[in-house]
């Protein structure tokens, strides 16, 4: 107990919150950094904001605090029942976190022997567990985005969530950039009708938009005055050491699994006590979990697996395991980006580029955990080309630049998802619910004709050709909008979320007990027999019984890798603009960091083939192979721009020249791929990279490629449209499963109004191509010079495009002149 | 078949020679059999936008509309004196697009409705009487033709050993078509083997699967408004 024996008493109880304050850090010795005290002083004056501040900072505890100390000051304590009921809620964008965070939470007000409990809430939760919470509601509880909305659909919520103080959204900077993000932004909007006085309390790393961060968070009612921003400016020191081939041959030219450097990756597990090996794929964590095992059978017992698709029991484990610190190493996704403070993690590993230079110094930053330690990462080049990306890592590291998250705008998709949520629970207003809506930062330029369209879709399943019809999901009466039905009502609880996978199966042993969950997708192409690894196991398929997949252990060495289909990030622009910096370096002799000297031989081949681009050059390259024609263009933006620059060329071109293409692309250049030569130079003459009329180009290329539709399967899901498949769940809804796909081109013929597909759309020009990042790029080419290189065989740099297996296609050509091309298929 | 009430088909269809008699096959997915005047269609699963929608999912109305135009085009064109339904007339059980059917129906009360029943047609047989649907079983056969739903469907009775050339539908059939540069495309298409033979699905909000057509088959790929014949060669 460190509550001060004979509490000073104060004129205000301002001060007494600071007397708690000072116990808390005289108790352990501490003196509490500036930021720390400023978070004191901005809680307890009532204040709302932002703390920005990294992992390792002390930043849970920098918050939870204070928020502590101002309820301990207001509240005369012995006085009965003054502390029932929910107080604090604690918002944590991954469930990895909740548990050390609730203990962590819970611990300090047992210190202060304050009688609150700190409970978890997440999907995690065993469902007799929450039915306890809510009779007998804990004063804080840890939950994530998901549950929160969940919690929003039972009935009564309001009296449950009427009596909040705070709350506080941890990681906001992971969360910002999401329909996650989105999710919260309305739930805060709802909380805080329900209390005026709701501080909210966001804690972020650092990213290039921290301001405007604050302002999603706070939404557009709070005044700029009663916020602020906190910043612990922690620098930590961070060294990258990149894993160099002895011989550049030793890496390949393409590929993603790099485990060619695993001999070399083996001894610095050795060099301190956890090492967090990071992937980028769980695929890729399930690969190097099996090849570092197989280097090294004694790493058995001290190296384990954690990623997003493992049983729950599995990744708790895992989890315990790196407190005790009694694991040398753990291979994992980004299942584990995000962590609390006191998990001993003394060396990160990042397997392949990261993509972005704010999740590598996040990633980074696991490690060397305590104020003032250094941060160590290293950094495997999964293919040659990435010696290159490490060098522009090791730029911006010296450069001290962070990315932006840029918030979404306008995600229909969400906003009816919550719509219906609140109808399930305690029903709405149109008119109440509507400027609580707008004040949120996504929905804040809603137009009534959105709004009455929003409406119409829950109620009336879209515009009403009849008078009589069976839809029924949103029912209005008396101006209450509620969902009768149950059975649309438990539906719908099931699917709140913003996180689309496919169809899941459970993996279980015969035996019992369960190993995960697995996309349908995968076990589809298994015949029973077959082998598979999964979990960092060699398992034999026995058969799939309804959503169970049922394995035991197999003796076999190998096995097939599930693939699983995650989002495919690009360069950031940052990025970008260092990696065609590091080329210009390598080009005027000036590459001199062991990564570029490393890649010497590489871009002496490419010098031979083709020509290495300065700032100045844009390189184009033609070959031809027995597949047809292709034609490499390498901008140097980033995968997304690419994927847009690709569309644009081939709109344009089809003002004189029709045909159809494969795409591919990677963060250094595209592909067009055609049965005819692609009229490259005319296509230069006729202005293919002008940025005027980008904006009208760019849709029309969307609209002719099928990337739409793509964008459109996540928003179906989110808008209730699609079921995905629970495991254990939901057998009942398979007569309901319709594609993606289908219910796309259903909406495209006969109701093209439709917002969700105008959603869509824009999320390709937004969130996919970014048409800013675009418009710049053909800016920045349109003062370049073009080299055209026709190539007699693929150059280093196109090779890794050549070999992507993600394509895209587009055609310009009438289906009747492509078919009279093609053959059947044998 | 060259008697006074033979009907020009129209121009968009292509002619088939199978199991001994000539066929057209319609861009739209039907198939006209001339010595019958009927058109046959298969995979219809009308009221499947509407058991979507009683269940909560907001789908369109419209797409029903659409394909019940669609079969006023072609009675219009072919002027049949039956439509034969290979299956899977309607998606479920009963919902209010039945009762838009009936309307329908009752527009073209002279025309004969014949239905193979297909694995989705569970509806009670009064409503089909009642929609003047005149129901055919599980197998219908004229001549040496055989009408079932499934390709596949086992037919017992069959004491004479005689050959059956069978029509059916269920499946859904597509085929992938591939061109130079890695080109590819996934389309509905009707299917003639030696003795047997598939119609494509005629609703609208249905999905494709994909066979492999054999040498000696004849193929025939629809884009919605035109039909292509891709036969594979040798």
């Amino acid at each position: 107990m460190i509550f001060p024996q004979q509490p000073v008493l104060s004129p205000s109880a301002d001060d007494k919150a600071r007397d708690y304050f000072n116990a808390w850090y005289a108790s352990r010795n501490w003196t509490p950094f500036p930021f720390q005290l400023e978070m004191l002083e901005a809680v307890v004056s009532g204040t709302s904001g932002v703390l920005n501040a990294p992992t390792g900072s002390g930043k849970t505890y920098a918050t939870w605090i204070p928020l502590l100390c101002r309820h301990m000051a207001a509240n005369s304590r012995g006085v009965e029942n003054s502390e029932d009921g929910l107080k604090i809620l604690w918002i944590t964008p991954l469930r990895a976190l909740a548990k050390d965070i609730c203990k962590a939470l819970q611990a300090a007000c047992d210190a202060y022997d304050l009688p609150w409990s700190v409970q978890l809430r997440t999907s995690d939760t065993p469902s007799n567990q929450k039915q306890a919470q809510i009779k007998r509601l804990p004063q804080a509880l840890v939950t994530t985005p998901e549950s929160l909305h969940l919690f929003l659909a039972r009935k009564g919520y309001g009296k449950m969530l009427g009596g909040l103080q705070a709350v506080v959204v941890d990681e906001w900077h992971e969360l910002i950039g999401s329909k996650r993000g989105v999710q919260v932004e309305l739930a805060l909007s709802r909380l805080r009708v329900l209390n005026p006085g709701l501080q909210t309390w966001g804690i972020s790393a650092t990213i290039g938009n921290l301001v405007q961060a604050a302002e999603v968070l706070l939404g557009t009612g709070m005044n700029a005055e009663n916020s602020v921003i906190i910043r612990a400016d922690i620098q930590k020191a961070l060294d990258m050491r990149t894993i160099l081939p002895d011989d550049l041959a030793d890496l390949s030219w393409g590929g993603h699994l790099g485990t060619r450097l695993l001999g070399k990756v083996r001894p610095v597990l050795d060099q301190a006590g956890t090492t967090l090996v990071f992937t980028n794929t769980r695929s890729q964590a399930e690969i190097w979990y099996q090849k570092l095992l197989e280097a090294d059978p004694s790493l058995a017992g001290l190296m384990a697996m954690h990623h997003g698709s493992l049983d729950r029991e599995l990744r708790e484990w895992v989890e315990n395991a790196i407190s005790d610190g009694s694991l040398k190493a753990v291979v994992c996704t980004s299942s584990l980006d995000l962590g609390v403070d006191f998990r001993p993690v003394d060396n990160v590993v990042q397997i392949g580029g990261p993509k972005g230079v704010a999740r590598f110094i996040q990633r980074a930053g696991r490690s060397g955990h305590r104020p003032g330690e250094k941060s160590l990462i290293h950094f495997v080049p999964t293919h040659a080309l990435e010696l290159l990306e490490a060098s522009a890592l090791q730029e911006a590291l010296l450069q001290d630049y962070v990315e932006k998250r840029v918030p979404l705008r306008a995600c229909f998709d969400v906003l009816v998802q919550y719509l219906v949520t609140l109808a399930v629970s305690d029903g709405f207003r149109a008119e109440e619910l509507l400027p609580e809506i707008r004040s949120t930062w996504c929905f804040q330029d809603l137009s009534d004709e959105e709004w009455r369209w929003c409406l119409q879709f829950i109620t009336v399943g879209g515009p009403s050709l009849r008078q009589y019809d069976e839809f029924h999901r949103v029912t209005w009466d008396d101006g209450v909008f509620r969902v009768a039905n149950t059975n649309i009502a438990r539906r719908h609880r099931l699917h709140i979320g913003t996180i689309v996978s496919d169809s899941m199966l459970r993996v279980r042993y015969q035996t019992g007990g369960n190993l995960g969950s697995i996309e349908e997708y995968f076990i589809s192409r298994l015949k029973p027999g077959d082998v598979f690894w999964f979990a960092g196991k060699v398992l034999e398929l026995i058969q799939v019984r309804e959503m169970d997949v049922m394995v035991r252990r197999s003796h076999r060495k190998t096995g097939t890798v599930p693939q699983w289909n995650g989002g495919r990030m690009g360069f950031t622009s940052f990025l970008s603009r260092l990696l065609r910096e590091e080329l210009t370096r390598v080009e005027e002799g000036r590459g001199n960091r062991p990564e570029l000297q490393a890649l010497e031989p590489l871009f002496a081949l490419q010098r031979r083939r083709s020509l290495i681009p300065d700032k100045q050059t844009l390189l184009i390259e033609a070959l031809e192979t027995e597949d047809g024609h292709h034609l490499f263009v390498f901008p140097f933006e980033g995968r997304q721009v690419h994927e847009g620059m690709a569309g644009l060329m081939i709109w344009r071109m089809s003002r004189f020249h029709k045909a159809t293409y494969s795409m591919a692309m990677n963060d250094y250049g595209f592909e067009l791929l055609s049965d005819q030569p692609v009229p490259v130079e005319q296509a230069l003459d006729e202005g293919v990279f002008d940025p005027r009329n980008l904006t009208d180009d760019l849709l029309q290329s969307v609209n002719a490629a099928e990337m739409a539709q793509r964008r459109f399967r996540d928003i179906a899901c989110i808008a209730g449209l699609t079921f995905p498949g629970y495991p254990g769940k939901l057998k009942k809804t398979k007569h309901l499963q319709a594609s993606s796909g289908l219910i796309y081109r259903v909406f495209a013929d006969y109701d093209p109004q439709n917002l969700l597909l105008r959603q869509a759309v824009s999320e390709v020009l937004d969130l996919q191509m970014e048409e800013v990042r675009m418009r710049a790029a053909l800016l920045r080419i349109s003062k370049q010079t073009v080299r055209v290189v026709k190539t007699e065989k693929p150059s280093p740099f196109a090779f890794p495009i050549l070999a992507e297996r993600f394509r895209e296609r587009m055609s310009t050509e009438s289906i009747a002149a492509r078919i009279r091309k093609m053959q059947l298929d044998d | 078949m060259t008697d006074g009430n033979f009907v020009k088909p129209p121009a968009g269809a292509v002619e088939v020679q199978w199991a001994g008699e000539t066929w057209f096959a319609d861009p739209s997915g039907a198939l006209w059999w001339p010595v019958q005047r009927a058109l046959l269609l298969a995979d219809l699963h009308f009221g499947k936008v509407g058991h979507f929608r009683k269940a909560g999912v907001p789908l369109p109305q419209s797409a029903f509309d659409k394909s019940l135009r669609k079969l006023d085009a072609l009675i219009d064109a072919y002027r049949p004196d039956s439509l034969i339904v290979l299956g899977d007339l309607f998606h479920s059980d009963y919902n209010l697009e039945i009762e838009y059917f009936r309307a329908w129906r009752k527009r073209h009360r002279h025309l004969s409705l014949q239905l193979v029943r297909g694995n989705h047609d569970i509806l009670p047989r009064q409503i089909l009487t009642g929609l003047s649907v005149e129901d055919l079983g599980i197998c219908h056969r004229s001549g040496q033709m055989e009408l079932v739903h499934q390709p596949d469907q086992v037919v017992m009775d069959n004491p004479d050993k005689a050959t059956f050339f069978r029509l059916s539908g269920h499946i859904h059939p597509g085929v992938r078509l591939r061109g130079g540069g890695r080109q590819s495309l996934f389309l509905p298409c009707f299917w003639f083997g030696q003795s047997q033979a598939l119609l494509p699905a005629f609703g609208a909000f249905t999905g494709l699967y994909g066979i492999r057509p054999g040498p000696g088959d004849r193929v025939l790929v629809l884009t919605g408004e035109d039909i292509f014949d891709l036969t594979p060669k040798g």
